[in-house]
């Protein structure tokens, strides 16, 4: 499947696929969905089961109503 | 020079990251905040188990905290980060504690970037590397 088109399919959710096409930068365009959900925690634990190549993300908006500072 | 596009003037920097785990065959591409003010690359302690990353508790280092004050963190190395196609091999990393709801799983900081001539041009959303 398209990222783009389970962005729309999954929306506000953590999305893993396993990855089948990068663009020419690298970036993952297509995969096979592994798992999705609310909880991050869950699909990291499925990645440490598996071998691969993977793509995780957030399909929601990326620090909605908040301002940044970090320092590390 | 490989170039990533940004929503024009907005501060927030997301970029997508290859992390590689050689001893267990695992990559995983994460989205991480572009944070140039970063001495390390930070990512949270979800992303370090899911890779194999082994954290030592023995390293650690001391950072700064938004709040203004020190904390120490473990201090991982993580085999290949790449970004827009470039590679840096043996990247240090810190372990911080930044919660999923903000969407994003990890810094892209100084012990990356670093490695590279970086051009961010904010009014246009363009995000240059070489």
């Amino acid at each position: 499947m398209k990222v783009e088109d389970l962005r729309h399919q999954y929306p506000n959710e953590w999305i893993l696929l396993a990855v089948e096409e990068k663009d020419v930068l690298g970036v993952p365009v297509e995969g096979q969905l592994v798992a999705h959900g609310q909880d991050a925690e869950t699909l990291w634990g499925e990645i440490a089961e598996r071998q691969g190549q993977f793509y995780i993300f957030y399909s929601g908006e990326i620090l909605k109503d908040t301002a940044v500072i970090f320092c590390a | 020079m490989p170039k990533a596009y940004f929503r024009p003037r907005t501060t927030i920097v997301v970029v997508a990251v290859e992390l590689t785990n050689r001893a267990t065959g695992r990559s995983v591409t994460v989205n991480m905040l572009l944070d140039t003010g970063a001495t390390y690359t930070a990512i949270p302690m979800r992303v370090a188990k899911g890779l194999g990353v082994p954290v030592d508790p023995e390293q650690t280092t001391r950072i700064l905290t938004a709040k203004g004050s020190f904390e120490r963190v473990p201090l991982v190395r993580l085999d290949q980060v790449q970004v827009l196609g470039l590679s840096s091999e043996d990247v240090e990393a810190v372990i911080i504690n930044l919660p999923a709801k903000t969407g994003l799983d990890g810094l892209l900081g100084g012990s990356y970037l670093r490695d590279y001539q970086v051009l961010i041009d904010y009014p246009h959303g363009i995000l240059e590397m070489e």
